[in-house]
């Protein structure tokens, strides 16, 4: 327990440890954000990358969008999602620039608040919670093997459910992140052939900002995949961003 | 993507102040005896569009046939816009062969022209005009006695903007074959307004009574400068005689077949003159006479609850020029709205008169008692020949405090107070200097997979151990019953050898604890102080009730001899160890 404390801790202040010049690189940006000046202010940006911060990625966004680029704006918005999947700005915006991207399927409400839902959290916060319930419920058991109290064996029974799902989740949200890509299409005008070739006919356009998922890579193309359209197809690698 | 950013940009634009002119005609090839219709849709949301500057036209007749005004209001992120458009309709009738251009129509608004693109219009011989009209047979009758057609103007000095009354007169003292048709003259510069309805009337000319058919235009000079109103023509079939001959040659008459003759007018000319200098600095431009009057539709209201101000500029002059008044009013009192206007146009007497209405939709900010200033208009009176201003007289309204929650709901769609979007965009940047970074993912780290998989295999190892150790103790006990018969039955062979070498001490002792052991042995309990109550509850739900009666005289028996011995004491013992033996393999059974 103790060991498990120690090590949260330690892993709460990784974030803390700033140096001076990254926060005068931000500063710097900022002010040329102010200025209108987007572009210069993305390459400022993109300086601290090499630090992944939530802060960066969504300041990011937000001059590529008034930089007029909607799908590079996407892109530095769900970066910044994943790290901090309920910050509010974040997901205003990105509702906001998504409202661009011209969408052909109808976007079912109920599948949006399940996803939601799903990317409530982020791995490590679901992760660690998982840990706690077995905590908890491995507490429980020992307890119940050297005391018969029903009250403990009822509790042991909805903490045992509890992990269950907590488990299927986490195991779920793991497998995506490491074998489910996603990018955003960065350009404005994309088109996904039958196959990994020029001369093939193209299946199918996609728009600017549009996420999609890549199965696989072959010499400088990606195989994607539209689940809300169920379509497949080959585009080249540059038209993507992967997230 | 970039189509629809271009859009939000010209959305961006609209939400401005925005005028769009368009021009369009019915078709683009004509007939040269037939018309086009030309419309003109002047559109922008700003209330006082400006007035559209007419072209030189020179290769067709353009008449004006009035204009429609319509309104738009949309919604636009919780933001009411209105536009308004006119759309201006014009007649054109060629005059020649060829091809020709109608040059664009403009607008200028706050300094800037909008304009429409030039229209290409083909005109092509007509076909059947000829059939009609044999070229042979055309005689102009330009100043017939029986039938001729006269234009005047009413002024021949005018100033700019001020109404001319242009009167077409066709006078005929025969009959027609066929309804004349009237081309009018060419009219550059003005801006054209049909007086109907047509008059007809008898008047009397060098002594000889002629019917007179009258039409009435008004014209509103454009720009200052000498004009000529160019010759008006009237295509008539009439009989191929005259009046006189009649009597002479009856039968002409009869076998007549008409004369197609067209008639021609003088060009007229007219002076228009620009207006006096100097021009007070808010001259609207409007000529003619007008009254304003502003009026509200209550004059006790509360904070936040709407008041519409009507302004109504009426008089004769050209009407559809009248420029929104400026009202002005403090931003702090009140809350102006886009204002809406409506046209009101009578002909009647020939002259153009009417109404044009401007209304305001104004929110009061604050109690108390607001005034809406005087309205100014100002104008050039040229009957008088004089600058004018007509102002309307102000109006005090009487302001109570509202509440605020409630009129928003009761003024609805204007809620001045509420949250309103106007534009839409991303938040901004995130300034603070905190950072939350991409954290190295858990369930990859080492020493807490551990710690997590520790967990649950503690408990397994706990629950395992506890489980064999509990397994084992039941081993014990099972293996200790099985053993029992042998044991008590070994035991009760040695007590036979201790019988016989005589040691009857020692076998008394045996005795007693061989069938306790053997009972404790079976039963899992310990070997000592098993006394005979315990046997017997321990024994109860087992065995025969008799059986336990048995055993417990055993025990009584050994007592009795252990402590009471006698001569016979060992054929007893025989005996008693034989009856032990009977009872133990009988237990052996049941147990």
């Amino acid at each position: 327990m103790k060991k498990i404390l120690v090590f949260l801790i330690l892993f709460n202040t990784f974030g803390f440890s700033q140096n001076q010049s990254f926060i005068e690189k931000f500063i710097e940006a900022n002010k040329l954000y102010e200025q209108q000046k987007y572009s210069e202010a993305i390459n400022v940006y993109k300086e601290l990358l090499s630090t992944k911060s939530m802060e960066v990625y969504y300041n990011i966004g937000n001059a590529y969008f008034k930089d007029k680029k909607i799908g590079y704006a996407i892109l530095y918005y769900e970066k910044a999602l994943k790290i901090s999947p309920r910050d509010p700005d974040i997901n205003y915006n990105l509702d906001y620039v998504r409202s661009f991207v011209k969408e052909t399927a109808v976007q079912d409400t109920v599948g949006k608040f399940l996803n939601q839902m799903y990317n409530f959290v982020t791995l490590n916060e679901l992760v660690l919670f998982t840990s706690i319930i077995l905590l908890v419920l491995t507490g429980l058991l020992f307890f119940y093997l050297f005391k018969k109290v029903e009250l403990v064996y009822w509790l042991s029974i909805g903490f045992g459910i509890l992990f269950f799902v907590l488990l299927i989740w986490t195991c779920s949200r793991i497998y995506q992140n490491e074998d489910v890509i996603y990018a955003i299409v960065v350009e404005s005008l994309a088109e996904a052939k039958s196959a990994p070739q020029d001369d093939y006919t193209t299946s199918f356009t996609i728009p600017e900002g549009k996420k999609v998922q890549i199965l696989q890579t072959r010499d400088g193309w990606y195989e994607i995949f539209l689940k809300s359209e169920n379509l497949k197809g080959w585009v080249k690698k540059e038209v993507l961003e992967i997230i | 993507m970039k189509i629809i950013l271009l859009l939000i940009l010209l959305a961006n634009v609209i939400f401005g102040d925005d005028i769009s002119i368009t021009a369009s005609v019915d078709k683009d090839i004509v007939e040269i005896n037939d018309e086009i219709l030309l419309q003109v849709t002047v559109s922008g949301n700003t209330s006082s569009l400006p007035s559209l500057v007419l072209p030189e036209i020179s290769d067709f007749n353009i008449y004006s046939r009035g204009q429609s005004q319509s309104q738009n209001f949309s919604f636009v992120n919780g933001r009411i816009s209105s536009s308004v458009s006119i759309i201006y309709n014009y007649t054109l009738t060629p005059k020649g062969i060829g091809k020709f251009v109608i040059p664009s129509f403009s607008v200028e608004y706050k300094g800037k022209i909008y304009k429409t693109n030039p229209i290409n219009i083909e005109v092509v011989k007509s076909s059947t005009q000829q059939r009609q009209t044999k070229p042979s047979r055309i005689t102009k009758y330009t100043s017939n006695e029986d039938v001729f057609i006269t234009v005047t103007l009413n002024k021949d000095k005018v100033y700019v903007n001020e109404p001319v009354i242009m009167s077409f007169r066709l006078y005929t003292r025969i009959g027609f074959l066929r309804q004349p048709q009237y081309k009018p003259p060419e009219i550059t510069g003005f801006w054209i307004e049909d007086l109907p309805p047509q008059r007809n009337f008898k008047e009397i000319i060098n002594g000889k009574e002629y019917m007179v058919t009258e039409i009435k235009t008004a014209l509103f000079p454009l720009s200052p400068g000498e004009y000529t109103i160019g010759k008006a023509y009237v295509n008539c079939v009439i009989d191929d005689f005259s009046f006189d001959d009649f009597r002479d040659d009856f039968f002409k008459g009869i076998f007549s077949r008409g004369k197609n003759i067209t008639l021609e007018s003088k060009p007229v000319n007219i002076n228009v003159l620009p207006l006096p200098l100097p021009k007070p600095s808010d001259f609207s431009g409007a000529v003619g006479v007008f009254d304003i009057k502003a009026e509200v539709d209550k004059k006790e209201l509360k904070t936040n609850e709407p008041v519409t101000l009507t302004i109504t500029i009426s008089g004769s002059g050209n009407i559809k020029s009248i420029t929104e008044p400026v009202i002005s009013l403090s931003e702090n009192e009140f809350k102006k709205y886009e204002t809406v206007s409506s046209l009101n146009i009578n002909k009647d007497n020939y002259k153009v008169t009417g109404s044009k209405v401007f209304k305001t939709v104004l929110v009061p900010k604050k109690a108390g008692k607001l005034i809406i200033p005087s309205v100014k208009y100002s104008f050039f009176d040229y009957i008088e020949k004089k600058y004018k201003v007509s102002s309307s007289s102000p109006i005090e309204l009487l302001v109570k405090q509202g509440p605020k929650e409630e009129t928003l709901i009761s003024v609805g769609t204007l809620s001045p107070e509420g949250v309103k979007i106007l534009g839409k965009d991303i938040r901004y940047i995130k300034q603070k200097n905190k950072f939350t970074f991409e954290k190295p993912l858990l369930y990859k780290n080492f020493i807490f997979v551990v710690i997590n998989l520790s967990l649950p295999i503690g408990l397994l190892i706990t629950w395992q151990v506890i489980s064999y150790n509990k397994r084992r103790k039941k081993d014990e006990r099972s293996l200790r019953a099985s053993k029992a018969y042998s044991k008590a039955i070994k035991k009760l062979k040695n007590i036979y050898k201790l019988i016989n070498t005589n040691k009857l001490d020692e076998s008394y002792a045996t005795l007693e604890n061989v069938l306790t052991e053997y009972i404790a042995d079976k039963l899992g309990k310990g070997q000592h102080g098993l006394t005979k109550e315990e046997i017997r509850q321990s024994l109860l739900n087992k065995v025969e009730e008799s059986l336990i009666n048995d055993i417990n005289s055993l025990i009584e028996q050994i007592h009795f001899i252990r402590f009471a011995p006698s001569n016979d004491t060992q054929t007893n013992l025989e005996k008693l160890i034989k009856s032990i033996q009977e009872t133990i393999s009988k237990l052996e059974k049941v147990l």
